[in-house]
Formats: C-alpha cells, sequence, structure tokens
C-alpha cells in the first residue's frame, strides 16, 4: 500500500486512525492529522493546514498564471514539446 | 518614503524538486515564476546527469526555459567538471552542498542590499547550510510550494500532484516553509509577523 493508498482509505473511513499510525510508524495522532493534512486531505471536521499569508503574498509577486499545457506527444513526453 | 525595490530570484540549492516534478510530469510549474531562478553548477550536474534524468526531460526543461534559469558557476563545479574532462571519476559525495555553500557566500559577500532569495528546497539538510542564512532568506520545499500555488489559484490539482508526488516516496513530503524577515527592506511579505521567524 502507498502512502496515497493509505491516505485515501483513512479519508473513505476504510481503515482507522491505529492502522494509520501503525503503517507510518508513528505513535501519535496529531502527527497523524498534520500528515493527512500536510498531503491534502482532510479529517473528518478538520480545515486544511493553512499556508502563511506572508508566502502566499511573496508568490503572488513572483508568479504568473500557468501556460496552457500542450497534449502529451505521442512518444510520450509528459512536459510539452522540447522547443 | 519611497518604497525600495526587492530583487527576488528562486534559487534551487537541492536536486530533488526538480527530479520529484520531472518523475510526476509537472517540471512545467517552474513556468508560473516570473522571477529568475538560479541554479548552481554542481546541481545542474545532478539534475542532468543521465542516472537522473533518463530520459532527458530536465534537459529538455532547461532549453525550454532558457535565460529564465541561470546556472550559477562555483569553484566546486568547475573543478568537478575539469577533473571529468581529465577521465578522471570524482566522486560526487557532497559537492552539490559545498557548491551551494560557496555560492550562498557569494551572494552574502556581494549580493545586493535588496536581494530577497526565495529558496525552493526538499533536502532537510538545506535548513543547515548557509543559503538557509542569508539575510531576508525565504525558504519553501516542494510540498509547500504546491499548496501555495493552490491557494492563490495558480493550479487546481494540487491533492491529486502531491499523490502523484508521495506515490513514489516512503515517507510523505511535508510542507516547510520559513517566511523572511528584514527592517530594510519594505516589502509586504517581508515585514509583516517579523517575529515568527523560526530561524
Amino acid at each position: 500500500m502507498t502512502l496515497a493508498e493509505l491516505l485515501d482509505k483513512l479519508e473513505r473511513g476504510r481503515i482507522g486512525h491505529a492502522e494509520a499510525m501503525r503503517w507510518l510508524g508513528i505513535d501519535s495522532y496529531n502527527e497523524l492529522v498534520e500528515i493527512v493534512h500536510y498531503n491534502g486531505r482532510q479529517m473528518p471536521g478538520h480545515r486544511p493546514m493553512p499556508i502563511s499569508p506572508e508566502t502566499r503574498a511573496l508568490l503572488r509577486q513572483i508568479t504568473r498564471p500557468l501556460p496552457p499545457r500542450p497534449q502529451p506527444a505521442a512518444s510520450g513526453e509528459e512536459d510539452g514539446p522540447d522547443q | 518614503m519611497a518604497r525600495r525595490i526587492v530583487d527576488v530570484a528562486v534559487i534551487i540549492p537541492d536536486a530533488s524538486p526538480v527530479l520529484t516534478l520531472a518523475r510526476v510530469g509537472r517540471l512545467d510549474l517552474f513556468e508560473t515564476f516570473s522571477a529568475p531562478i538560479h541554479i548552481v553548477d554542481q546541481v545542474h550536474y545532478e539534475i542532468t546527469k543521465p542516472a537522473n534524468d533518463p530520459e532527458g526531460k530536465v534537459a529538455a526543461w532547461l532549453r525550454r526555459m532558457g535565460n529564465r534559469v541561470a546556472i550559477e558557476e562555483t569553484l566546486v563545479g568547475l573543478g568537478f567538471r575539469t577533473k571529468l574532462e581529465r577521465g578522471e571519476t570524482p566522486s560526487g559525495g557532497n559537492l552539490g552542498e559545498i557548491a551551494v555553500n560557496e555560492y550562498a557566500t557569494q551572494v552574502a559577500l556581494r549580493g545586493s542590499p535588496t536581494f530577497a532569495p526565495l529558496v525552493l528546497f526538499e533536502d532537510p539538510d538545506v535548513l543547515e547550510t548557509r543559503i538557509a542564512r542569508l539575510p531576508r532568506v525565504h525558504l519553501l520545499n516542494t510540498s509547500a510550494w504546491i499548496r501555495a500555488l493552490t491557494d492563490e489559484g495558480i493550479i487546481a490539482d494540487s491533492a491529486a500532484l502531491l499523490e502523484a508526488v508521495n506515490a513514489q516516496r516512503k515517507s510523505p513530503l511535508r510542507p516547510v516553509e520559513r517566511s523572511g524577515r528584514t527592517a530594510r527592506v519594505r516589502s509586504p511579505w517581508l515585514t509583516r509577523r517579523r517575529d515568527n521567524d523560526i530561524g
């Protein structure tokens, strides 16, 4: 089972906290909550961990929208044409 | 009082952010940066060597990025390349870290007083190097960067992307960020919550 699969099962309630903590090798519920939120998942009734306002403000200053992604080439290259 | 212009550049002192995104086919995320990206020569060697870039994705990405990516030459990297050209097989060992320290020293001694580096990393050891102690440095690991890009509406699929990243890792990639602080450079992202620095 990969971490992604574990988080998916945990979020859907298919495995319990104890089993997830055993798989992750941790003994702290708080740490489990942290891992789940940090990986974009949510425990029932929890809100996502926020990124700090400073970081968001910095990225606003130096980030522009992503150009449309080209369709993957037939050769399998996923990052667009080499131009 | 007139505000001073903040000179921001993205520094990648660690091969992992590039290799991670290459593995999941999302090197295009670097194209969201309007600030220049600086990569130390020894790290450039690491991300482009055939063992780490077997399909040439990173090399193709670097060609696409053109002068938006600056390769920073160091004496460490120059010495390494010289030995390779002589036919020797020097150990790459910790040369990446040593080269980054050399670059950080150059920035610390000769950099602009308004220079604010955004360091994008994954290896926690980076937090112990000189580059993490540069004035006004802002540190962000790949996971936190992906989360922040989603918060800003730049990408919509951070959960799926983090899952794809973590599916290839033995341990989860946890977001790490450390906000920069300064008393001299006036910038909203630098001057707020200055007491929150954990470094």
